[in-house]
């Protein structure tokens, strides 16, 4: 069984929305799990564009979670 | 490329990027005399109207440890494309008023060509790929958040 332990990230305009900075999810098979559980505690993120971040590196396709990892939800950038 | 190139740097200073800083910055160069141009990039919080409000400040955060990481291979793959002698950034974290600067970029040159190109493209990398966020807050005290075109 996955006992994985997988960190969730929030920033920006996701952390009013979620009412979370972090959170921690365990035995994630996937990436995309991990979105369809986290879509289900706060449906709002729905409707939110954002970018995911697979320990620090932006993804733009499901990846397999064996082992503890990072995710991070990134809504549209700001800097400058 | 500059010794310390390969290192990674924190870029972010809490508040406002004063004049101050920018002088000390330009004048701790005097003593590289293979430098013939300087380019600098000042990015300034603006009061824009939002809302029918006025934005008086943007706080700025950011996904420190992604930030630096990905400030580090920009760094890299800017000194690989340009002969640069030098290059310094610093972003704000915080609050900053608008009037204050919040993005200072500094790239030095033997020459003027590459120091102003490595400049611009390095500040459309910076607003594209830089894990920031700024909540521009209101006059009246509410809050949007400021998206990159």
């Amino acid at each position: 069984m996955n006992t994985n332990k997988i960190s969730i990230l929030f920033f920006g305009q996701l952390t009013e929305l979620t009412g979370k900075t972090e959170l921690e999810l365990s035995g994630i098979e996937d990436t995309l799990a991990a979105q369809e559980i986290l879509k289900d505690l706060f449906p709002k993120l729905g409707q939110t564009p954002y970018l995911l971040a697979l320990d620090r590196e932006i993804i733009h396709e499901n990846i397999p979670l064996k082992g503890n990892h990072t995710l991070a939800l990134l809504p549209p950038y700001a800097g400058g | 490329m500059t010794m310390n190139s390969h290192r990674i740097r924190n870029i972010f200073i809490q508040g406002p990027i004063s004049a101050a800083f920018i002088a000390e910055k330009i004048a701790a160069h005097a003593v590289k005399l293979n430098i013939g141009g300087h380019s600098i990039f000042l990015g300034q919080v603006r009061a824009d109207q939002k809302e029918n409000q006025e934005v008086l400040c943007i706080e700025y955060t950011t996904y420190e440890e992604m930030a630096l990481d990905v400030m580090h291979k920009i760094r890299q793959e800017i000194f690989d494309q340009y002969e640069l002698t030098c290059l310094h950034i610093y972003h704000s974290l915080g609050t900053v008023k608008a009037g204050e600067i919040s993005l200072f970029v500094f790239t030095s040159s033997i020459h003027r060509k590459p120091a102003i190109d490595a400049c611009s493209e390095i500040v459309e990398r910076i607003k594209k790929e830089l894990p920031v966020w700024g909540k521009e807050i209101l006059s009246d005290q509410t809050h949007v958040w400021k998206e990159n075109k």
